[in-house]
């Protein structure tokens, strides 16, 4: 009989260095999998259906979506970094808890472990005994948080361009990515899809039914960007706001600014 | 390990109508303490730690507690940066609470480096309204002395804030703090939380293994060519040297060798 096995919170938010080789490597806790397909890893299983696996593997590498198996629509998320944490108060795209919520979640709706979750928010209510996850979350908490984003190599952006895009970021992004996290959504802001100019589809799905701004954490390391990876760019995550909120910034502006964001 | 009880009974005995803010200024020294007290234990810890690693016969576990050290080491900085946070926050003047008369509207800074001040009187105390400038550059420009916006330390009398506010207070910065707030920061839970991390599956192998038989798919058809290719990540500490040139990285049987030696990044221990 083979062995059975299971996943872990490392399967989508861990990656390596490639210090060995492409894929192999030192382990870099928190650092979000964007090779890692999971829909295609699920489609192998002999009992998903047709249907069920043109839906898996229509997701492509680094995204996932973790409400698919609830209410069956698919508008997956690209895989969210575990890293700098620590002062952000809730932790998904569309805020509905703090990072033992999600981490709960995941656990149980996700992952399948043995516990329980519930939130009748979403209609969900799972008891498990015995409880394998609700015991680990507190240190599972305190390891996430502990895990400070990674700041940018050296010479990976222009420090004075960047300071120039600083004022531009201060003046048309700072009123949402607010203080030290880059989120107004600490105070319990969320904002309507129409108003970020993002896909209402998947906050309309989730219990809020809205957007978190996303924290700013190592830009740098984890494109594409937005929950559905609609910017592959940072110069597209500039250019999506510049038409949205019609900032209306030159070229050389829009430049300077995501220099600034390459350092953030 | 971090008072739970403290800082919430902390928090519901704080004053409504403190005028002269010194009951305040108490409360942030005692929650600086409380953040020291935090630091000097993991200080315990990374010396635990490092006399492990001193007494280790071989090389094999050392980078497993090399990445505790450096675990322990970003807490630490993490818990000594929000305890000079609190003590410079305790420097508030009578007029706590008002806006910056230079720039009103403007935000309290949470990180020390990039605070600017304005003098106020002669009580010694600055405004802590006009410490606003944005702050997650710190980390990786280091502004130094003389620059835009860092006049730390120069004894007052420093540069008025430029620029656009900040739209609102970022108090609910270190708000969030309540929830790292409640985190055991002890070497001994941290290590746990990365195994948790790690390897816990929470007993989803009823899953992975039960429901989607995906155990079987492996061991017939996912060689580590493939298994790299879905976006796999293979964990080099575990691996015993030379080994990669040694084994045959298209066949499954290679893959099942990994998992077994839990090098495959995601595969759980179980529990």
């Amino acid at each position: 009989m083979s062995r059975r096995f299971g996943i872990t919170c490392a399967l989508c938010h861990s990656t390596v260095d490639n210090s060995v080789m492409p894929g192999i490597g030192h382990r870099k806790d928190g650092w979000p999998n964007r090779d890692l397909n999971v829909g295609a890893i699920i489609a192998l299983s002999p009992v998903v259906t047709a249907a069920q696996k043109a839906v898996y593997n229509s997701w492509g590498p680094g995204r996932y979506d973790p409400r698919y198996n609830i209410d069956g629509k698919s508008t997956p998320l690209v895989l969210p970094p575990a890293y700098g944490l620590a002062d952000v108060k809730y932790e998904t795209y569309t805020a509905e808890g703090p990072i033992s919520y999600w981490n709960a979640y995941v656990a149980v709706t996700q992952m399948h472990g043995h516990g329980n979750f519930s939130d009748p928010r979403l209609g969900i209510d799972i008891r498990q005994t015995p409880d394998m996850v609700g015991p680990k979350l507190a240190a599972l908490r305190a390891y996430q948080h502990s895990i400070s984003a990674p700041p940018p190599p050296d010479g990976s952006f222009d420090r004075a361009v960047a300071e120039r895009g600083k004022a531009i970021f201060d003046k048309n992004c700072a009123s949402c990515h607010v203080g030290t996290t880059g989120t107004d959504n600490n105070t319990g802001k969320l904002h309507p899809a129409a108003e970020t100019g993002m896909n209402a589809d998947y906050a309309e799905r989730t219990a809020n039914k809205a957007y978190r701004t996303t924290p700013l954490r190592a830009l740098w390391q984890h494109p594409p960007y937005f929950h559905d990876g609609s910017g592959k760019t940072l110069a597209d995550v500039v250019g999506h706001y510049d038409r949205v909120r019609q900032l209306k910034l030159t070229a050389a502006q829009q430049r300077d600014l995501v220099e600034y964001l390459k350092s953030q | 390990m971090h008072d739970q009880t403290t800082a919430e009974t902390r928090d519901s005995a704080k004053p409504v109508d403190d005028q002269t803010g010194e009951v305040a200024l108490r409360e942030r020294i005692s929650s600086a303490a409380d953040h020291c007290r935090n630091a000097l234990q993991m200080l315990l810890g990374l010396r635990l730690l490092a006399d492990k690693v001193a007494s280790l016969p071989g090389n094999l576990l050392q980078p497993w507690f090399s990445q505790d050290l450096r675990i322990l080491a970003d807490s630490l900085e993490r818990r000594l940066s929000q305890a000079v946070e609190e003590l410079e926050g305790a420097w508030v003047p009578a007029s706590a609470g008002q806006a910056c008369p230079l720039l009103p509207g403007l935000a309290r800074s949470s990180t020390y480096a990039t605070v600017t001040r304005v003098r106020e009187g002669t009580n010694g105390y600055y405004d802590r309204a006009c410490e606003g400038w944005p702050d997650r550059s710190v980390s990786n420009w280091r502004y130094g002395p003389g620059q835009e916006t860092s006049t730390r330390g120069d004894g007052g009398g420093g540069r008025v804030c430029q620029g656009a506010p900040r739209a609102e207070s970022t108090a609910s910065d270190t708000a969030t703090g309540a929830e790292a707030a409640k985190d055991d920061l002890s070497a001994q839970s941290l290590a746990d939380g990365q195994q948790i991390f790690r390897f816990a599956t929470f007993g989803d192998e009823q899953f992975w293994t039960d429901t989607l038989h995906l155990n079987e798919v492996v061991e017939k058809a996912v060689d580590p060519t493939t298994a790299l290719k879905v976006g796999l990540k293979v964990d080099a500490d575990v691996l015993p040297p030379g080994i990669l040139q040694k084994v045959d990285l298209k066949s499954p049987a290679t893959t099942v060798a990994l998992l077994k030696m839990n090098a495959v990044v995601g595969r759980g221990r179980g529990g």
